[in-house]
């Protein structure tokens, strides 16, 4: 099963066999596109940043040493695929469209009572307005089902410091819910 | 005093480490004793649920499969465009060795003609060694997972609008050697109702390959009878007689007999007729 990891996938790909890519976009494909979904709130955004990431791992697979993990090395560039996104259309709350509606009409209309009682859907608007680093490691921890040590790899900080980290995003999170949830919230 | 410690331990990564049954036997004992006992905990773990909850019930719209279908073209396109490249400097002074002795472009051509023969060669030695030495079952799941992919690619990319990147779709198959009933009935709905003639053309020219199968004989002599556009009534009668199929001279009488057919095809007709009449 060995010559069937992630790792030893992607050293064949480095060392030219580049078919093996296809079946690291068949394992891999799905996730990626979540985690920029859950960062993006676009369909179609989230499937350009995911062709970004496969094209920036062909293009720069000389890079890979195959010492740490793929999947941190690939989340380490579809991170910055998405910074670039981000950068690109220089705005970075562009998680609005996600609910396409105006912070002004978020105040007074848009949380209405039977919106606010559908907990799914004021989760989706607090995680919209998080901050994007705070977002993106509950990402990585809820969505993407990452151990705090890959987690840790990808961001290039200590395990500690991550669950410090998701302790105070949840924290975040809490707090604009409830603001939502009661009514109060000011964005 | 130690179960004061852990109070003040108790963090929101921990409720949802717990929520995911990621703690250990002894920490999940302790804060389930405190979810219970003590309020303030218990009401943060109730709020902390909810939202962990909640939060999993977030749907995301799936990828189109336009997404499969752009990285397939851009895996094809980057091997097109990289693969000559990888050997880097040993091709470069190859072919400034070359250049020196002959026309550089036939002899850089017939060098890496010889090179792909001996790397195909090298290649079967591989595998023949691998399936000797028992790793057998590790290369042929990994042929397997190619050709999945190949016909997962295949499949994304006669969705395409363009024509050109339907043949490139339909082109794959020349690279498999079985095809399962998917791909053939992918091939056959290519061929009967594809709205580009030459996509229909190079479909039927791909299901040709794989006419062992008697279903494909069976559509392609249904095609004969039912088939209107006279480019692909040439290239049908041009696959019948590769396939030396006696068993299409009937329906090609009849179609003979047709007010309508094609000045042209109905010459085609009759010297495939008279072909496989031999």
């Amino acid at each position: 099963m060995d010559s069937l990891t992630d790792n030893h996938l992607m050293l064949g790909v480095k060392a030219g066999e580049l078919d093996k890519m296809a079946l690291l976009y068949k394992r891999h494909s799905s996730a990626l596109y979540g985690f920029a979904y859950h960062q993006t709130g676009e369909q179609s955004g989230s499937e350009d940043i995911v062709q970004a990431v496969f094209y920036r791992m062909l293009k720069y697979r000389a890079s890979f040493t195959g010492q740490g993990e793929f999947r941190a090395w690939m989340y380490h560039i579809a991170r910055n695929c998405i910074h670039d996104k981000f950068k690109k259309s220089q705005r970075y709350q562009f998680l609005d469209d996600m609910v396409k509606v105006s912070d002004a009409e978020m105040n007074h209309s848009f949380v209405n009572e039977s919106e606010r009682q559908d907990s799914k859907n004021l989760v989706n608007f607090a995680l919209s307005k998080m901050d994007a680093d705070a977002r993106e490691i509950l990402v990585l921890s809820k969505y993407q089902d990452l151990p705090y040590k890959e987690i840790a790899g990808i961001l290039e900080i200590t395990e500690a410091n991550v669950k410090v980290k998701v302790h105070r995003a949840i924290k975040q999170l809490k707090e604009i819910y409830l603001k939502l949830e009661n009514g109060t919230a000011r964005f | 005093m130690e179960q004061q410690d852990f109070n003040q331990q108790v963090t929101e990564t921990m409720l949802i480490d717990y929520l995911d049954g990621r703690l250990g036997q002894t920490e999940r004992l302790k804060l389930e004793n405190l979810i219970q006992n003590n309020h303030e905990i218990g009401q943060q773990f109730a709020e902390t649920k909810a939202l962990w909850q909640a939060m999993s019930q977030i749907q995301i719209p799936a990828p189109s499969t336009k997404m499969d279908a752009d990285f397939f073209e851009m895996l094809h396109e980057f091997k097109s465009t990289t693969e000559p490249k990888t050997s880097n400097s040993f091709w470069n002074q190859l072919k400034n060795l070359s250049s020196n002795w002959f026309d550089s472009k036939l002899a850089f051509g017939m060098t890496l003609l010889v090179l792909g023969c001996l790397l195909g060669y090298s290649i079967s030695g591989v595998v023949n060694m691998g399936n000797n030495f028992a790793s057998g079952s590790k290369v042929e799941r990994l042929s397997e997972d190619v050709q999945s992919m190949k016909e997962l690619m295949m499949l994304a990319m006669l969705q395409n609008p363009q024509a050109t990147e339907r043949m490139k779709a339909v082109n794959y198959t020349a690279e498999m050697t079985e095809v399962d009933s998917k791909i053939l009935n992918a091939l056959f709905s290519t061929f009967q109702f594809d709205p580009n003639d030459n996509v229909r053309i190079v479909a039927l020219n791909a299901l040709v390959k794989f006419a062992d199968q008697p279903k494909v004989r069976e559509v392609l002599l249904t095609a004969l009878m039912d088939e209107k556009s006279p480019l692909v009534q040439v290239a049908l009668a041009d696959a019948m007689i590769k396939l030396q199929e006696r068993k299409s001279i009937e329906p090609l009488q009849q179609k003979l007999n047709d007010k309508e057919l094609n000045i042209y095809v109905k010459d085609k007709f009759e010297n495939t007729i008279e072909l496989l009449s031999i």
